[in-house]
């Protein structure tokens, strides 16, 4: 088998934040690589840091030390923490919003939202307002639009964390099968074990801060998994008692 | 879970209808009946042969009332756009933009709390006694409003959108047109609306710069000239035009925001 290629290269991402209560140190020399066309879980505890390495990673932060290097494009198609959602257009109009800004024609917007729009089920709300949709609703066209923008890598910030958990299962049904039509690396973020394993080709888990890697797992479990298979169980409890040491 | 129950068009007009007939009743009962005397207080009845009588009477203050309303709405109507105009942008830039905000807001911040009646004075040397000093007038009072409201409407921008736009590949100016100024939106009507109030309230205080027209000067000469029904004629016809022109500029901001009908 060929090695897999690394689409994004991480290396000694070091970041803090001067707050009242003192220099609060968030990422600690974080390296690993990201290979083209995995499905990468991070794994941490809340208020780990978790945010600040995508947001460094999709260049909205300037860590204070280290790279991030993409192989080709590094744009990057993203799912924000809470619905991040523009409340004044349509549903159609803001999964054309990466498209617009790449100057793309009128035309090829609404087609590429139209597709993913229908990927994601929501071909008949394409004239709705945000704030007539259910926050699973949202959250799919958030994915929507993360895909449109075209871009090799997607990254999803606890993107389910504020859905009960029947719509949460829903929602990771959705985005494997967006994995199986749609190439592109994926960076999913969670601090759910059980999402972690039902998701990812590899899981790296992360410490509290100042965060580092504490461990790697890649789940050698048949797909669809079964969340109640004693492979997945036992691998649920291992990575919880490294999660609970590292606290 | 109470609720009241939904009422048709029609009967919500007819109840509104009632409000005010009922508030004009009792006022000319007050008087009829003595309890107030009419020396002291003028009855409806007299306020309303007065309003249909104002169209073609030009005493005591030399002009019609449609003169006077045409007046007192171009000079209203022109510093409130013109504050409109300058104060929107202003506010927007000055709450996106650090820049501006350093440069800028100490000025207005120091600006801000003059009241307007006391820049009559030096808007009379600067500008004269003419329309643009009253104009100036009402643009200080609905200045202040437009600013403010679109400063802290844009400031309060979720980061987190602008983050959408910044990963989607958009400029800071991109971001400030298609994710600030959206965002703002609805306080910025707010703020127009609020504006346009304090627009109309000034406008008595702006007509005290001598004028020959105008509802302001239509009510200090039926004050001289000892005619309560005038004054009162006067108050009622700005109290029902601005009331009027708050409820268009409500039915522009539904237009320009229909995402916000949605909510309810
Ligand atoms: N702009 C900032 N200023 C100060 N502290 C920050 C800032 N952004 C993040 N932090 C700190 O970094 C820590 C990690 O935040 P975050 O990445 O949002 O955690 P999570 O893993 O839950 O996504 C938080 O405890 C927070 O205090
Ligand atoms: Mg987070």
């Amino acid at each position: 088998m060929a090695l897999p290629s690394v689409k994004i290269e991480i290396s000694k991402l070091s970041k803090s934040y001067e707050t009242k209560k003192g220099v609060v140190r968030v990422l600690d020399d974080v390296s690993f690589s990201v290979y083209e066309n995995e499905f990468l879980v991070i794994l941490g505890p809340g208020q780990c840091g978790k945010t600040v390495l995508l947001n460094t990673i999709a260049d909205i932060e300037q860590p204070d030390s280290g790279s991030v290097s993409f192989n080709g494009d590094s744009s990057v198609g993203f799912v924000f923490q809470r619905y991040a959602l523009f409340n004044w257009k349509t549903v159609i109009k803001n999964v054309e919003t990466p498209l617009r800004y790449r100057g793309a024609s009128a035309e090829e917007c609404t087609a590429t939202a139209r597709k993913y729009l229908d990927l994601v089920g929501l071909k008949d709300f394409e004239s709705a307002y945000p704030a007539q949709l259910s926050g699973g609703m949202k959250q799919r066209v958030a994915i929507a639009r993360a895909y449109t923008s075209g871009s090799d890598t997607i990254i999803m910030d606890e993107p389910f964390g504020a859905l009960d958990a029947q719509t949460r299962y829903q929602m990771e049904e959705e985005v494997l099968k967006l994995r199986k039509t749609e190439k592109a690396t994926v960076i999913f973020v969670t601090n759910n074990i059980e999402e972690a394993i039902y998701l990812g080709d590899r899981i790296l888990l992360f410490s509290d801060k100042p965060s580092h890697i504490v461990n790697e797992f890649v789940p050698e479990l048949p797909r669809p998994r079964n969340r109640t298979s004693p492979e997945f169980m036992a691998l649920r409890d291992e990575i919880t008692a490294q999660m609970d040491l590292s606290l | 879970m109470y609720r009241e129950k939904k009422r048709p068009f029609w009967q919500n007009a007819l109840l509104s209808a009632a409000g005010i007939i009922v508030f004009f009743a009792i006022w000319e009962l007050v008087v009829a009946t003595g309890m107030v005397s009419p020396e002291k207080l003028v009855a409806p009845s007299k306020v309303i042969y007065a309003f249909f009588d104002k169209f073609h009477n030009v005493v005591p203050d030399g002009n019609t009332l449609d003169v006077h309303i045409i007046t007192s709405l171009k000079i209203v109507l022109a510093g409130f756009l013109s504050a409109c105009i300058i104060g929107v942008p202003l506010g927007l830039a000055m709450g996106f933009f650090k820049t501006c905000n350093r440069l800028l807001t100490p000025v207005f911040e120091i600006v801000r709390p003059i009241p307007p009646l006391a820049w009559i004075p030096i808007v009379i040397v600067m500008l004269g006694i003419g329309f643009q000093s009253k104009v100036f007038i009402i643009f200080i009072a609905a200045f202040v409003p437009c600013v403010i409201n679109s400063y802290t409407g844009i400031q309060a921008t979720p980061k987190v959108l602008l983050n959408v736009a910044r990963t989607a590949g958009a400029s800071h100016f991109e971001m400030f047109c298609k994710v600030g100024v959206p965002y703002a939106l609805p306080m910025v009507f707010t703020g127009i609306r609020v504006s346009f109030g304090s627009a109309w309230a000034t406008l008595v205080a702006a007509e005290m710069i001598a004028s020959s027209e105008g509802l302001g000067y239509m009510i200090q000469q039926g004050r001289n000239a000892s005619k309560p029904e005038i004054v009162i004629l006067g108050m009622l016809v700005i109290g029902l035009i601005g009331a009027a022109l708050t409820y268009l500029l409500g039915i522009l901001e539904r237009k320009a925001t229909p995402w916000r009908k949605t909510h309810e």
